[in-house]
This record gives structure tokens, sequence and C-alpha cells, in this order.
């Protein structure tokens, strides 16, 4: 079946089985390893990618239902200002330590912040409960996504 | 290669295809996928192509009719919990589900059709009354949910048909309870759970429903045990009397639940907690609870 989509704002057009998972087609044809595969059910969010600006979990989602839907990847959200001033906040703040759910996080915290200019620690956590961690303990992403908010915030507010 | 999926244009397309194939629906696909990794195929039928519909417009409405919502069966519980006509209740139910991520791909119709007893909306349609839309290509019908659901994973669609949506008194009781027990907070399947709805009129108990989850091969709402409870109130009883009247009560809720034993938690622990779930609520209905 064709399948035609857009990947971090480039079409995409792919020959391929409907049925296959939308991760294995971002790792394994586009390339696109910033997507982790943790738990593979749905679970962990290690594989969470925006579809249409919304995050969702790769591992879960037959790339067929993806047709004429726009994904986006860590690589391609790497474009964004707001990616920066995440980042930013989870290197100062020490909310990585391997890594592996990083990706992850950064597209959650960035929907939250997108839809919410301040949030309080209560409804982060809501918002990053579908994403593990094994390293952080979770209390220095929560920082970390409070401080990016502040951050987000300033400009706006001057 | 073999098209392995079929992706309609519009409802009337869907409808059309299904009855030719039997095409096994993919809406969210959060159900399909898990049992896919699992199994390593969405359906034990390989033959049956699957069919996207989680695109198709007609199915994700949220509509308004004198005295009932209409929600479509591929509206997402993301977009439920975000929509100003879709009641408190259920939305406090959809926050408790999955999550985020999850929540923004998985539809109220995959919940219901999926027929799991831990389905966290289905005991919320069985207390509100309402029903399953079902259409195939010359029919269309409207199903109460517990004939809907036949057993745990299994419902009565008939192989031409698509759940089109479902259709929700709008109605606000006076006592709106939910709680659900499970062992972490995002992503964890229900342990037991329970909506209990009641109505009063000049203080006297007019219309009493409770629904369970998960504590056994399906959703469970007793009617006999509902009409009991109303009947033996007669609206003077004084506190000691409410108090062997709702003892009375769980009793009778206590024989019919019947848990399944699995690793998540065993069937004494099911039942255990929704009994005090189900004490906790009558309490406060019938003005039991503590007062400080
Ligand atoms: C990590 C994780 C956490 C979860 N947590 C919860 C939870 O807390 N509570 C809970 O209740 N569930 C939970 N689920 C289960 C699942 O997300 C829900 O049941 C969801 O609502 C299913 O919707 P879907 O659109 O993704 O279903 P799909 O996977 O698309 O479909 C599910 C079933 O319904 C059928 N179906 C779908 N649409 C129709 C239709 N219109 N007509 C006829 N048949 C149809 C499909 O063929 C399939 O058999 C969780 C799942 C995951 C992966
Ligand atoms: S790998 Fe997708 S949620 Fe864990
Ligand atoms: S930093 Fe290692 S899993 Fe989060």
């Amino acid at each position: 079946m064709t399948i035609a989509f857009v990947v971090n704002g480039r079409p995409v057009v792919l020959e391929t089985d409907p049925l296959r998972r939308l991760i294995d087609v971002l790792r394994e044809d586009l390339g696109l390893t910033g997507v982790k595969e943790g738990c593979g059910e749905g679970e962990c969010g290690a594989c969470s990618v925006l579809i249409d600006e919304r995050p969702a979990l790769a591992c879960i989602v037959a790339v067929g239902a993806v047709e004429g839907r726009h994904v986006v990847t860590i690589e391609g959200y790497q474009e964004r200002d707001l990616f920066r001033k995440v980042a930013s906040a989870f290197s100062e703040t020490g909310a990585l330590q391997c890594g592996f759910c990083t990706p992850g996080m950064i597209i959650a915290a960035g929907a939250l912040i997108d839809a919410c200019s301040d949030p309080d620690e209560e409804t982060i956590r809501e918002a990053l409960s579908g994403n593990l961690c094994r390293c952080t303990g979770y209390n220095r992403i929560v920082q970390a996504v409070m401080r990016a908010s502040r951050e987000t915030k300033e400009p706006s507010s001057l | 290669m073999k098209d392995t999926a079929l992706r309609p244009r519009d409802l009337e397309e869907a409808l059309i295809l299904r009855r030719e194939t039997g095409g096994i629906l993919y809406a969210g696909g959060t159900d399909l996928m898990v049992r896919s990794a699992r199994w390593g195929t969405v359906n034990a039928d390989a033959d049956r192509p699957v069919m996207f519909i989680g695109h198709l417009e007609e199915l994700r409405q949220v509509a308004t009719e004198p005295g009932f919502l209409v929600i479509g069966t591929c509206a997402t519980l993301s977009s439920l919990r975000g929509h100003p006509d879709v009641p408190v209740l259920l939305k406090r139910i959809i926050g408790s589900m999955a999550s985020p991520a999850v929540r923004n791909m998985a539809t109220m119709g995959g919940n219901v059709c999926n027929a799991s007893p831990a389905g966290d909306t289905i005991p919320y349609l069985l207390a509100m009354n309402g029903t399953v839309l079902c259409a195939s290509t010359d029919d269309q019908k409207e199903i109460p949910v517990n004939e809907f659901i036949s057993g745990p994973g299994t419902t009565i669609l008939a192989p031409d048909e698509i759940v089109t949506g479902f259709r929700i008194p709008r109605y606000q009781f006076d006592y709106e309870f939910h709680k659900k027990v499970a062992a972490r907070r995002a992503n964890a399947l229900t342990k037991a759970s329970i909506v209990g709805l009641a109505q009063k009129i000049d203080d006297r108990l007019v219309d009493l429903r409770l629904a369970f989850g998960a504590v056994g091969p399906k959703v469970v709402r007793s009617l006999d045990c509902e009409q009991a409870l109303l009947d033996s109130l007669s609206g003077t009883n004084g506190r000691y009397e409410r108090e062997e009247i709702l003892a009375a009560v769980l009793r009778r809720y206590a024989r019919i639940l019947s848990p399944i034993d699995d690793q998540r938690s065993t069937a004494d622990y099911r039942g255990t907690v929704a009994i005090r779930l189900a004490r906790h609520f009558l309490k406060e209905v019938l003005g039991l609870s503590y007062q400080p």
C-alpha cells in the first residue's frame, strides 16, 4: 500500500505494509533513531512523536493510520525555539542521566508548555505521567519543565 | 504486495467495505497494536483485512440532541475531555485513563468495542443508560450497552456493522461518583472501579445506579439491587435503620460480584475493594458519612 505523510516538514511517500508500526518505519526506513523503543506497548513514552502537533506513541500506531498527517520526531523538533529552551533547561537542571527517556520527555514537556504557559507541579506530573524514567526520579525533570516554561513566558511578557 | 489494509474515504464507503470484507476496524489502534505486539497479529483471523476508520470525520463528532448527547465512535478521549458539551463525570473518568499521549489516539468506540470488563468508559455508559449506535449499509440500530457487550472481549456487533457512536441521556444527578483503583497513576489497568449516580426528590431517594468495572466477565449493574434499596427506604428511616439497609444491599452486591482472579489482583481483593467503593458512595447518599 502506498502511504503518503509528512515527517519533520518533508513529504514522504512509502510503499510498505500499512500495519507496520510507525516506530519501525521512522527508525528503519527513515533513519530517525531519536525515536526510542522502550516497552513497545504504549507504557513508557520513549517513542513519543507529535502527530498533527499532539503527542502520540509511535510503537502503537500503524503507519497506515498516519496517511496525510504530520509527524514530528525529536529530530524535527530540534529545529524549534521551544526545543532549545526545554533542552537547555533539562541539561542545566540535571534532568537527564542516560538520556533514553529524554526525547520523549521533551516532546511531552513541549506539548504541555505550548498548551499551558504556566503549569504547576501537578499539571506537569500529569502531562508527563506516560513517560517513564529509570534514572532521575522525576523531580529534576519537573523542575526543568518549570524552568523552561518560565523562560518561554519571559519574552512575551516584555 | 498484498494490500493488508483498507482506508475508506467516508462512512458510506466504510460500510460497503465492511460488508464486503468484514474488515477489522482500526480506530485509534491502542488496543489492536498492543494485541498485535503480543500475538504478532491484530486478530487471530488473519484473512480479514484491517480497515482504518479513525480519520473519518463523520465518526469524530460530538453532537447534542434534545435530551441527549451523541458521541461519535472515533472521537478521541482527549477531544472529549476538552469538549464543552461532554459531562464533567465522563471527563473525570477519561482523566483517569491511560496517559495523555494514549488519550490523544484512543477512541471511545475502541474502548467500548474492545469490551474489556476493565474498559473505563463502559460503567459510565451503563450507569447512564447509554446506547450503542450501529450501522450497516441497509440498517441502523440502537442497542443498550449491556446487551451490546456479550462477554469479556466480545460484542453482538454483526460482521457487516460498524459502531458509529453512543447516545447518552443528558441528565445531571445530585450525586455523581467515580472511583478507580489501580496500582499507579498512569497506564495502570483498573483493578476495580465504580460509577455511582443518585437522585433525590425532597430528600427521598428516587433513582440510584451503581456500575462496577473489572470485577467480573462484564461490567456489572444490578437493577434488582438498585430497586431493592429504593424499596427498602421509606424516606423517614432513622440512622440505625439506614445502616441496616446499607448492610443488606452491600451483602446483595457481594453475592453478584464475581471478580476474575488474575495476576493483577486476586478475586477477593477486587470484590472487597468494589464493595468498599459502593459503601463509600452509598453512605454519602444515605446521609451516613461522617460529617465533622
Ligand atoms: C498504555 C495503555 C494504557 C491504557 N489504559 C487504559 C485505561 O486506563 N483504561 C481503559 O479503559 N483502557 C486503557 N487502555 C486501552 C485502550 O487505550 C482503550 O481501550 C482505548 O479506548 C481503545 O480505543 P482505540 O481507538 O485505540 O481502539 P482500537 O485498538 O482501534 O480498537 C479496539 C477494538 O474495538 C474495535 N473497534 C474500534 N472501533 C470500532 C467501531 N467503530 N465499530 C466496531 N468495532 C470497533 C476494534 O476492531 C478493536 O477490536 C490502555 C491502553 C494502553 C496501550
Ligand atoms: S516504546 Fe512506545 S511507549 Fe514504550
Ligand atoms: S535519564 Fe535514563 S531513563 Fe530517563
